[in-house]
C-alpha cells in the first residue's frame, strides 16, 4: 500500500480558494488596523481595533497555513489554538464597539478582567491541549473538543448580544440623532453579522466535517471590512486624516492584486465563477471606497490651502497693526507737546500774563484754547489705544473705596452738567466699605467717561449714578442711568468697538473720536472688572452699568 | 497604583492578550508538535468476511484512502512518523501500542453484518 499524504490530498482541490479567502482579508484588515492606529494614535478605541485587526489577521493566516499544511503535526498544532484565537478577536470587536459608543478614555479594570475571565477557559483548553480528541488522520482532521465548539459559540452569541444592547444604550444616549443612528446601526449590523457568519460557519464545518464551509463564509469578511472602512473615513468613527486615502489605495491594489493572483491559480469552472463574481463585487465597492476617499482628501487639502493662506494673512496683519499702533504712538507723542504749549500758552493770555487782550482776541483765544483741549483728548485717546493695543497700558493696582471715588466724580461734574440744565445725582445702598483693588487714576478715568459720556448724549433731564453691590459674588456696581437719547440694539451691538459712534449722535450735535467706550472697557477689563451698556431704544435714555471686583 | 492602571490601561489589556496568544502558540508547539503527546486515529482495510468493518460509501465521498470497509487503529501520535503506509501496520504490529476501535452501532457507527452461518 502506498503512503498517501492524506493532508494534501484532502486539501488540494481548494487551497487556491483559501489562500483567496484567508490573504485578501488578512492583508486588508491588518492594513486597515495600522492605519488606524498610525493615523489616530492618540485614540485608545484606535490602539484597541489595531490589537483587533491584529488577532483577526494572525487567526486568519493560522487558518490558511492549515489549509495548506503537509504536516500532520504542524496541523494539529495550528488547529488547538484557532477557537482561542477566534474567541479573542470576537472579545476584541466587542471591546472596541464598547469605547466606541460610550467614549471611554480609558480601560476599566473590570473590563480587563471580565475580558480575562471569559478567555480563561479556551485559553486553558488551548494550553493543556484538550481543544481537540484525536487526529483523524484519514481525513486529516481534528476531531474537537465539543466543549470548545461550544465556547466558541456561545462567546460569538455573547458578544452579539453586547452589541446590541450597547447599540440600544447608545441610541437613546444621542436622542436618536439620525446621523449618529446610521453610524451605529452600520457597526452593530456589520459587527454581529460578521461574528454571526464566522462562528456559524465555524459550527456548520464542525458539525458536518465539511469545512469548505469556513472558506466561503470568509467571502463576507472583506464586506465587513469595506463597511468598516466607510465608517471609519465617511462617518468619522475614528479621527483618521490623509492618512486614510493612502490605505483605500492600498486596500484596493490588494483586492486586484489578490483577486488576480487567485483567478490565475484556479482551474475549476465553478471555483474561477466564485472568484470572479466576489472580484467584481469587491472592485465595485472598492472603487466606491477609492472615489470617496479622494473627495475627501481634496476637501481637506482645500481646507489646509485656506487655513495656511489665512495663518499668513493673520501675521502680516498683526505686523501691520503693530507698525500702526507704533506709528499712532509716536504721532501722537509730536503733537501732545506742542499742544500743551498751545493750551498753556492761550491760558496764559486769557489770565492776563502779557498784558490787556482786547474782548474779540479773548474771545478768540477761548475758541484755541476749546479746541486744543478737545484735540488733546482725542489725542490721549489714541495714545490709549495704542497702549492698550501693543500691552504697554501699565496698571498700578491699589486698595480703594470705589464708592467714595464715584460720588467725588459726580461732585466734579455736577457745576457743568447744572451749566447744561441737567439734574447729575448720585444714590449708594452698599453696606460693605466698597472697597476695590485697582488703578485708581484709570478707574477715575473710566468714570469720568461714562458720566460724562451720559451728560453729553442727554440733552434734558437727568443722570443719575447709582452705586450698589452684590455680597454673594463680590461684585460693586456703579450705574449711570440716564434720561437721554437713548439707543437702538445694533448700536449697542457695536458701542465698545473703536471709532463707534451711536447712529443718532448728530442729532445732539456730538463731537468725539468713538474711542472713549473702547478704552474705557479695555481698561475695565484688564482690572478683572466691565463694561455693558442697556437700552430700550432710540430715545428711551440709556443705561451703563460699570462692574468691579469687591476684595474679599 | 489606581491612576498608574487608568494610565496605562491599555498596555496592561494589551498585555495580557499578547502574553495569553504567545504562552498558547509556545503550549500548542510543544504538546502537539515536540512531545506529540496525543493520538491519530488511522483506517487500515478490513476482510468484511471475517473481521467487524467500519463501513462507509464512497459514492458521495471518499477519504484518499478509498477504503469501504476499514479497520479504525488508535495510535500515539509520535509513532505515525515510523508508518510505512496510511495503515501503519508495520508500527502496530510490532510495538503492540496501538489499539483497535472496535465498531460498534450502538455508537451510531457504520460496521459490517456477518451473517452467522
Amino acid at each position: 500500500m502506498e503512503f498517501i499524504n492524506t493532508c494534501y490530498e484532502t486539501t488540494n482541490a481548494v487551497r487556491s480558494l483559501a489562500l483567496y479567502s484567508h490573504l485578501l482579508p488578512a492583508l486588508s484588515i491588518l492594513l486597515l488596523g495600522f492605519f488606524a492606529l498610525r493615523f489616530s494614535h492618540s485614540q485608545l478605541k484606535a490602539k484597541v481595533f489595531f490589537l483587533f485587526t491584529l488577532v483577526l489577521a494572525f487567526w486568519l493566516i493560522t487558518d490558511l497555513t492549515l489549509w495548506h499544511s503537509n504536516n500532520q503535526y504542524l496541523f494539529a498544532m495550528f488547529w488547538s489554538f484557532l477557537d482561542f484565537l477566534a474567541i479573542l478577536f470576537y472579545l476584541l470587536l466587542t471591546t472596541f464597539i464598547f469605547l466606541d459608543f460610550f467614549n471611554k478614555k480609558h480601560i476599566p479594570v473590570w473590563l480587563t478582567f471580565s475580558f480575562l475571565a471569559i478567555v480563561a477557559m479556551p485559553f486553558l483548553m488551548s494550553v493543556t491541549g484538550l481543544t481537540m480528541e484525536f487526529f483523524d488522520e484519514p481525513n486529516c482532521e481534528m476531531s474537537v473538543n465539543p466543549l470548545t465548539t461550544k465556547l466558541n459559540l456561545y462567546t460569538a452569541w455573547l458578544s452579539i448580544a453586547i452589541i446590541l444592547l450597547m447599540s440600544i444604550i447608545k441610541m437613546i444616549k444621542v436622542h436618536f440623532d439620525k446621523k449618529e443612528v446610521v453610524r451605529i446601526l452600520v457597526l452593530t449590523v456589520s459587527s454581529c453579522a460578521f461574528l454571526g457568519i464566522v462562528s456559524g460557519a465555524e459550527q456548520i464545518a464542525n458539525v458536518t466535517g465539511v469545512f469548505e464551509t469556513i472558506l466561503y463564509s470568509l467571502f463576507s469578511l472583506p464586506i465587513f471590512i469595506l463597511i468598516l472602512t466607510y465608517s471609519i473615513i465617511e462617518q468619522k468613527t475614528l479621527d483618521t486624516n490623509v492618512g486614510t486615502f493612502v490605505y483605500a489605495r492600498l486596500l484596493f491594489a490588494i483586492f486586484v492584486l489578490v483577486a488576480g493572483f487567485s483567478l490565475f491559480l484556479s482551474d475549476d469552472v465553478s471555483e474561477f465563477a466564485t472568484f470572479g463574481i466576489s472580484t467584481v463585487v469587491t472592485f465595485g465597492f472598492g472603487l466606491l471606497l477609492l472615489r470617496s476617499a479622494r473627495r475627501e482628501v481634496q476637501q481637506r487639502e482645500q481646507i489646509e490651502k485656506l487655513a495656511i493662506g489665512l495663518e499668513k494673512a493673520n501675521d502680516r496683519l498683526q505686523v501691520l497693526d503693530k507698525q500702526k499702533s507704533e506709528f499712532v504712538s509716536i504721532a501722537s507723542h509730536q503733537l501732545r507737546s506742542p499742544l500743551t504749549a498751545i493750551r498753556g500758552y492761550s491760558s496764559m493770555l486769557m489770565d492776563g500774563s502779557y498784558g490787556t487782550i482786547p474782548g474779540k482776541a479773548i474771545e478768540a483765544l477761548g475758541r484755541i484754547n476749546e479746541s486744543s483741549t478737545l484735540m488733546a483728548s482725542s489725542i490721549e485717546d489714541f495714545l490709549n489705544v495704542s497702549r492698550i493695543e501693543s500691552g504697554n497700558m501699565k496698571y498700578e493696582n491699589t486698595d480703594f473705596n470705589l464708592r467714595a471715588e464715584a460720588e467725588h466724580i459726580v461732585d466734579d461734574l455736577r457745576p457743568e452738567a447744572l451749566k447744561s440744565g441737567l439734574v447729575l445725582s448720585y444714590k449708594s445702598d452698599i453696606t460693605s466699605e466698597g472697597i476695590v483693588h485697582a488703578d485708581i487714576g484709570k478707574t477715575q478715568q473710566i468714570l469720568h467717561n461714562l458720566i460724562n459720556n451720559s451728560l453729553k448724549y442727554t440733552p434734558k433731564g437727568s443722570v443719575t449714578v447709582f452705586v450698589h453691590e452684590n455680597l454673594k459674588h463680590h461684585k460693586l456696581y456703579v450705574e449711570i442711568i440716564d434720561t437721554g437719547i437713548g439707543m437702538s440694539k445694533k448700536t449697542i451691538d457695536g458701542l465698545f468697538a473703536k471709532f463707534a459712534r451711536a447712529e443718532n449722535a448728530n442729532s445732539v450735535n456730538i463731537k468725539g473720536t468713538g474711542l472713549g467706550l473702547f478704552v474705557a472697557r479695555e481698561m475695565a477689563r484688564a482690572m478683572h472688572g466691565d463694561i455693558t451698556a442697556h437700552s430700550t431704544g432710540d430715545g428711551k435714555g440709556s443705561h451703563f452699568i460699570f462692574t468691579m471686583p469687591l476684595i474679599k | 497604583m489606581g491612576t498608574f492602571v487608568v494610565k496605562h490601561s491599555f498596555w496592561i489589556f494589551s498585555g495580557f492578550i499578547i502574553v495569553l496568544i504567545l504562552i498558547s502558540v509556545a503550549a500548542s508547539f510543544a504538546h502537539f508538535f515536540v512531545a506529540k503527546d496525543y493520538f491519530f486515529h488511522v483506517e487500515a482495510p478490513c476482510d468484511e468476511t471475517s473481521e467487524n468493518c467500519f463501513v462507509r460509501s464512497c459514492v458521495d465521498y471518499c477519504p484518499p484512502n478509498v477504503l469501504e470497509s476499514y479497520k479504525v487503529y488508535e495510535m500515539p501520535a509520535a509513532l505515525y512518523s515510523q508508518c510505512s503506509d496510511n495503515s501503519c501496520k508495520n508500527v502496530c504490529e510490532v510495538s503492540g501500542q496501538c489499539t483497535e476501535i472496535s465498531c460498534s452501532p450502538e455508537n451510531e457507527d457504520s460496521c459490517t453484518v456477518r451473517s452467522e452461518t
